[in-house]
């Protein structure tokens, strides 16, 4: 595992202990096998106790990767999605040098939003909203029972 | 087969969030108050359930019956009850956190009840999803 991948691999945490506080009761899963077992989100967040909104999240160290990663956020079903990169990769003000309309489906309802990593001098890291997600209209509930019944999160409220 | 009204079911799952996110917001610094909205959050997610499947809640300030209504509840839907003992340590701890004359222990008391909210709301929304998800408006 090269330095970058294993600074990807923690911030799933960073990203993890950020949804635990933005959502309720959340199921957390890491590696996830979603929307089927052919596909893998980098974490996979189901509010009220895996019966609400699914958030998806994949994570990049480089920004830029970040943003290239949003093209197959749109392919994922998802109520929620966001990407995450690291703060110190960021070459421009954001989202100010952002072009914001690659956040935004080619039509209809939703918006990626923007998680940065930030890495302390202890070297800690944490999570911080940047530009908020907005729903995506298509995912129902009903979709999510399965895999919840499926898989075991890797992070819970039992 | 669904009794109460939507609204009021709405009514009680909001209040019951809102107490649990308050609970969340609080319970580092301001254990009492946060504890005192764990209980709360336990009474409101207990009365949206009520509503839903009878059309009444639980009524007066003593929410003794909640837990025991709720068990039938769960008997006469063949529902996994599980959950309902994080309830009834919440009310049973209810007059303490809120008018007792000595200090909450911070793990005995404090996050024994956060944990205890946590629970009893995972634990609903994992029995009853139909009644959890009404005022999602999708499915």
């Amino acid at each position: 595992m090269t330095d970058i991948e294993r600074l990807e691999v923690r911030a799933r945490e960073a990203v993890a202990q950020l949804f635990n506080h933005r959502l309720s009761i959340p199921d957390i899963f890491f590696e996830a096998p979603w929307p089927d077992e052919k596909g893998r989100v980098e974490l996979l967040a189901v509010d009220r106790a895996g019966t609400g909104d699914l958030h998806v999240v994949e994570i990049r160290y480089d920004s830029t990767k970040a943003l290239e990663a949003i093209a197959k956020l749109m392919c994922i079903p998802a109520h929620f999605r966001w990407v995450a990169f690291f703060r110190e990769t960021v070459t421009q003000q954001l989202p100010a040098g952002l072009d914001t309309r690659q956040l935004f489906p080619q039509s209809g309802p939703g918006r990626v939003g923007l998680i940065e990593i930030l890495r302390s001098d202890k070297d800690d890291l944490s999570a911080e909203i940047l530009v908020i997600a907005e729903r995506f209209v298509g995912l129902k509930y009903s979709q999510i029972d399965p895999f919840e019944k499926k898989h075991e999160p890797d992070m819970c409220v039992r | 087969m669904t009794l109460g009204s939507r609204d009021k079911v709405v009514h009680f799952l909001n209040r019951a969030q809102q107490f649990l996110d308050g609970m969340g917001q609080l319970k580092e610094g301001k254990g009492n108050a946060a504890a005192l909205l764990a209980v709360h959050s336990a009474i409101s997610f207990s009365d949206a359930i009520r509503m839903h499947f009878t059309g009444q809640r639980g009524r007066g300030d003593d929410h003794s019956e909640a837990a025991t209504a709720l068990r039938n509840l769960c008997l006469a839907r063949h529902a996994d009850a599980s959950g309902i003992k994080h309830l009834s340590w919440l009310l049973g701890k209810k007059t303490l956190i809120a008018y007792g004359d000595d200090r909450l222990d911070p793990t005995a008391h404090l996050c024994a009840a956060f944990l205890s909210a946590e629970r009893f709301a995972a634990w609903v929304h994992r029995t009853f999803p139909e009644v959890t998800r009404k005022d999602l408006g999708h499915d």
